[in-house]
């Protein structure tokens, strides 16, 4: 099976093609799409005038009003830019757990794919950073056809390993974005809240659009294990021999107060947040995701 | 111990938790896991808990098998080093009270209790000790313990029914005393009585203290074990008590006699007949009517023809106890009460016109030898002048009355004072020929004399300081007569008195004038009573003697001042027996009880005055007796009854709750009087106590902790996440 194959399967890209995906905010961008620009500059859509200035270019001066009342005046226009994306995908060790459908990294990955997938078809720019403990591996954004054959590339040589700093990977894109872009963030989030809000904090002071996409594996939602288990923690922590019988209750206890503190995170910070578990159809998950957008878009 | 040791191999079950445990931890499966910060929490606490709750699980399925195995061997507790075939000592408290005559149902109670302490003696095995103690105590209880169990089982069958009740609480620390005195290791007491609840006085017990008085030097507790006999019936009425209301007894005139009769049902009863005789001899019967739980007093007038000594008999129809269908009273027939007057008047008596004091006294105690007329007279009285003054014989006057006498020779003082001091009784009334200083230094004699008071001047007889009666004791048994009249104190109009001074600190004042100052004194003198009234007994200063309050006061005063020579022989039981003898010859005699065991002993007379007085102090038990002396007019026989009491003829049963509330503050077991019942006492008692039962208890009780505690540790996701 090709790479593409592996992370974009035909059918969901057939469905997946008759969404668009809209920001619900008008981005910064170079390439003229559906997505408002609040840069102002050459188009077709006139916006205003304004007081010419020392600088700006003498191609812009509207002739017409400086021939009717001798005043230099600049002529602007209300630009249609590309949307800039950049996708923040998780490889810490924690994504490679998989029960029964394959890993969340690969659950993950595939999501990441067919995202790019459908936002490099309508012309806009997609970026790639893989993180751990910060950003790994940068592929900034960018709208030609072959970006997408770069991106699965990079995370079909992404292995999971190591532990995860989201904290440490947003604002390591922050830093590297240079114009305000739609942030999606792909991760299990096994972090502390305190540390995933600070990020997440940074993005949005920074005017991103953040878009949180959890992925989980259904063991960790129902902690369904009884008898003894050696539980071997995939970022290096401790193993722990126990009856889990007995754990199950604060264990599920922790991940319900863990999951309550994310969503109010992002929900005091304005970011969209999306909950995916492996045991749910990709195409699924994501048209539910890319209506929803729409419909608030 | 252990009764099934075998089964303590089930111990090593304990075991298995354990490897269970090991065997699934050693069998873990590794899983590579991502959430981990959801195991440890925020600093690895949850782990720790988690571990704990396991142990804590591990350690109740130990302690769940443990117990079980073992409750299997069947372990018991009990003294150490005791087995089974260790001697015992067993205390047999048999209850032969009256209650026990009652048969309801073939044998009788008492048959019944025989029959179950019997059973008790054949669980005893050779070399056991065993003892016997009857309730009530007979005088004879405890028979000494003794391993010679036959001899035991002899005693029991030949145990009767007497009156008295079963003292449970005495009869235990009885045990509990004899107990201490026997070095067998298995203490047994075993109570048979009925289960009346008169029998059971907790309150009268003091448990802590005689808990303590029966434990051992180990401080272990004897076994205690109670088998009810009998069964519910609770229907009796008994004959309380029959008493003399007017003694002394006089011959041919009308006996007073009260029977108490009471109904302990709460069932009314009806047409109950009631006789009194003597000798067997009906002397008078009636029926009466009782409601539930009434005590009544039903009095019956006998006249009796002779005089002597006589034990009559209250006795009523056979209900519930026969033993209280009756009682028995001894009485003293006598013939009229000897009283001499020595009257310092001169004027001759007049046959319907009464002059002097001595006329009227006549005329109030001798009605009819007064008038000359037939008829029975409550006292034989003779006046005489002072110049005749006699030797004042007790045998022939039981009182003598000085009458207005105006002046007595130290040598008549004298007479007068053995008198009183043997018994007699002396009243003493004043008159107009009375000399005042000579009465005082002669019978006063500064409060060591005759006279209750000291005597002043008579009131003036003008009228001006005259007054009447108006205070009289009526607790007093001169006045008791007049307790039943709405009016028991007559306005009698006085014209003169003597005032007294100075009264004796050992006199008695029973009736005063309106001004206060007293009209009847009272002292009680050596053996025998003085009465002074302060005015003459004639019509001259007062009014009284013509009332008819005088005559039945008179008559009263007469036979009250008797009760020192007739006193009641009639006691309760632990009162001594106190005869009083004349002219008695040597200084024994014998006293002899009509019960069964025959019973006789010799009294000792000791001289008291110019009489004798014959004292028996030991205790004897309900029935009667008589007290025979040698006097100079032959043998003397006075018979005495000494009452039974009537606790044991309320039937009533202890209540489930009482019988519950004694367990509690006693520790006893209650069994059936079944030979099976008892064996089974019996062997438990020698094994000490079986705990398998509290260890299954335990076992539960684990088991539904250890369920509670996996589920409340182990809810499902969908709880959890409510």
């Amino acid at each position: 099976m090709s790479s593409a194959a592996r992370y974009l399967d035909p059918n969901l890209i057939q469905r997946l093609n008759k969404l668009s995906l809209t920001a619900r905010r008008i981005v910064e961008g170079t390439a003229g799409g559906l997505h408002r620009s609040q840069l102002k500059g050459a188009s077709v859509e006139f916006r205003q005038h304004r007081s010419y200035v020392a600088g700006d270019e003498p191609r812009r001066i509207d002739w017409r009003v400086l021939a009717r009342t001798d005043r230099h005046y600049i002529r602007e226009f209300q630009e249609e830019t590309n949307l800039r994306a950049a996708i923040l995908m998780d490889r810490s060790g924690s994504l490679s757990y998989g029960s029964r459908l394959g890993s969340k990294y690969e659950y993950g990955a595939r999501a990441t794919a067919a995202l790019a997938y459908l936002m490099l078809a309508q012309a806009e720019s997609v970026g790639l950073a893989m993180f751990g403990n910060g950003i790994e591996q940068w592929l900034k954004p960018q709208s030609y056809r072959i970006q997408l054959s770069r991106i699965i590339e990079l995370l079909e040589n992404g292995r999971p390993a190591g532990y995860s700093d989201p904290a440490a990977a947003m604002h390591g894109l922050a830093d590297r974005l240079e114009r305000r872009s739609l942030v999606i963030l792909v991760s299990d989030l096994f972090a502390p809240i305190p540390r995933i809000r600070e990020g997440l904090a940074r993005l949005r002071y920074e005017r991103h659009e953040v878009i949180v996409m959890q992925v989980l594996d259904p063991d960790e939602i129902q902690f369904p294990f009884r008898g003894f288990f050696r539980f071997n923690g995939l970022e290096g922590e401790r193993s722990s021999l126990i009856d889990a019988v007995l754990l199950r209750n604060s264990y599920l206890r922790n991940f319900k107060r863990h999951q309550e503190q994310l969503k109010v995170a992002c929900r005091t910070l304005g970011v969209e947040f999306a909950q995916l578990t492996t045991d749910l159809p990709l195409d699924s998950a994501l048209v539910w995701f890319l209506t929803r957008r729409l419909q608030r878009g | 111990m252990f009764l099934n040791v075998t089964m303590l191999a089930g111990l090593a079950g304990a075991l298995l938790p354990l490897l269970l445990h090991l065997l699934n931890r050693a069998r873990y499966r590794n899983v590579r896991w991502g959430a981990m910060l959801f195991l440890y929490g925020s600093d690895g606490s949850r782990s720790r808990i988690s571990k704990v709750k396991e142990y804590f699980l591990l350690v109740i399925r130990m302690a769940m098998v443990t117990a079980l195995a073992v409750a299997m061997a069947r372990p018991v507790v009990g003294p150490a080093g005791v087995s089974q075939d260790s001697p015992a000592c067993t205390m047999i408290l048999v209850d032969h009270s009256a209650s026990m005559e009652l048969s309801e149902s073939g044998p009788t109670r008492l048959q019944a209790a025989i029959k179950a302490a019997l059973n008790v003696i054949s669980n005893l095995k050779r070399g056991d000790e065993a003892a016997l103690i009857q309730m009530p105590d007979t005088g004879n209880s405890p028979h000494p313990i003794t391993t010679d169990l036959q001899s035991i089982a002899t005693r029991i069958e030949g145990i009767q029914t007497v009156s008295g009740r079963a003292d449970i609480n005495a009869a235990l620390i009885s045990a509990a005393t004899e107990l201490r005195r026997s070095r067998a290791p298995i203490k047994h007491i075993v109570v048979i009585t009925d289960q009346q609840a008169s029998n059971w006085r907790p309150a009268g017990l003091d448990t802590k203290a005689w808990q303590s008085m029966a434990a051992d030097s180990n401080g272990r507790m004897p076994g205690l074990t109670v088998i009810p006999i009998g069964g519910e019936q609770t229907s009796n009425v008994s004959v309380e008590s029959v008493r003399i209301v007017n003694t002394p007894v006089v011959r041919d005139i009308a006996a007073d006699v009260e029977v108490n009769v009471r109904n302990y049902d709460t069932i009314p009863v009806a047409n109950l007949r009631l006789a009194i005789l003597e000798d067997n001899r009906e002397l008078y019967a009636t029926v009466t009517n009782l409601d539930s739980a009434e005590l009544k007093a039903v009095h019956c007038p006998i006249v009796f023809a002779s005089s002597g000594p006589k034990t009559i008999t209250a006795r009523i129809v056979k209900s519930g106890i026969a033993s209280d269908d009756f009682a028995n009273a001894a009485i003293e027939v006598i013939d009229p009460i000897g009283i001499l007057v020595v009257s310092g008047d001169d004027s001759p008596p007049s046959e319907f016109q009464p002059q002097n004091s001595a006329d009227f006294i006549r005329l109030a105690l001798a009605p009819f030898s007064a008038s000359e007329r037939r008829g029975a007279d409550l006292a034989n009285v003779q006046v005489v002048g002072m110049d005749a003054w006699p030797t004042l014989n007790r045998d022939r006057w039981h009182i003598v009355i000085l009458a207005n006498i105006p002046q007595l020779t130290s040598d008549q003082v004298r007479q007068l004072e053995q008198f009183a001091y043997g018994g007699g009784g002396l009243i003493i009334s004043p008159g107009n020929l009375t000399r005042v200083d000579d009465f005082n230094s002669l019978l006063w004699r500064d409060a060591t004399g005759l006279s209750p008071a000291e005597m002043e001047t008579p009131v003036a007889g003008d009228g001006s300081q005259s007054t009447w009666l108006l205070g009289l004791d009526l607790s007093h048994p001169v006045f008791h007569y007049l307790n039943a009249r709405e009016e028991p104190v007559p306005r009698i109009a006085v014209a003169r008195y003597f005032p007294t001074g100075a009264i004796q600190t050992n006199s008695h004042v029973l009736g005063r004038f309106a001004s206060g100052s007293p009209f009847l004194i009272e002292q009680t003198y050596g053996r025998g009573k003085v009465l002074l009234f302060t005015l003459p007994l004639n019509a001259n200063w007062s009014a009284l003697p013509m009332s008819g309050f005088f005559l039945s006061t008179m008559q009263s005063i007469a036979r009250y001042m008797c009760s020192t020579i007739y006193p009641d022989r009639n006691l309760w039981p632990g009162e001594p027996i106190n005869a009083m003898i004349d002219n008695a010859i040597g200084l024994q005699g014998t006293i002899a009880g009509s019960g069964s065991p025959v019973f006789s002993a010799p009294i000792n007379l000791i001289r008291v005055g110019d009489g004798y007085e014959a004292r028996f102090s030991n205790p004897l038990p309900p029935g009667r007796y008589q007290v025979s002396v040698r006097t100079a007019g032959g043998q003397r026989d006075i018979p005495f009854q000494v009452r039974t009491l009537r606790d044991e003829s309320d039937l009533k049963n202890l209540t489930a709750e009482q019988w519950i509330t004694n367990q509690k503050s006693m520790g006893f077991e209650r069994i059936d009087s079944d030979s099976q019942s008892i064996a089974a006492r019996m062997a438990a008692v020698r094994r000490r106590r079986e705990l398998w039962l509290w260890l299954l208890g335990v076992v539960l009780l684990l088991a539904v902790i250890e369920m509670a505690l996996s589920r409340v540790w182990s809810k499902s996701f969908e709880e959890a996440l409510e």
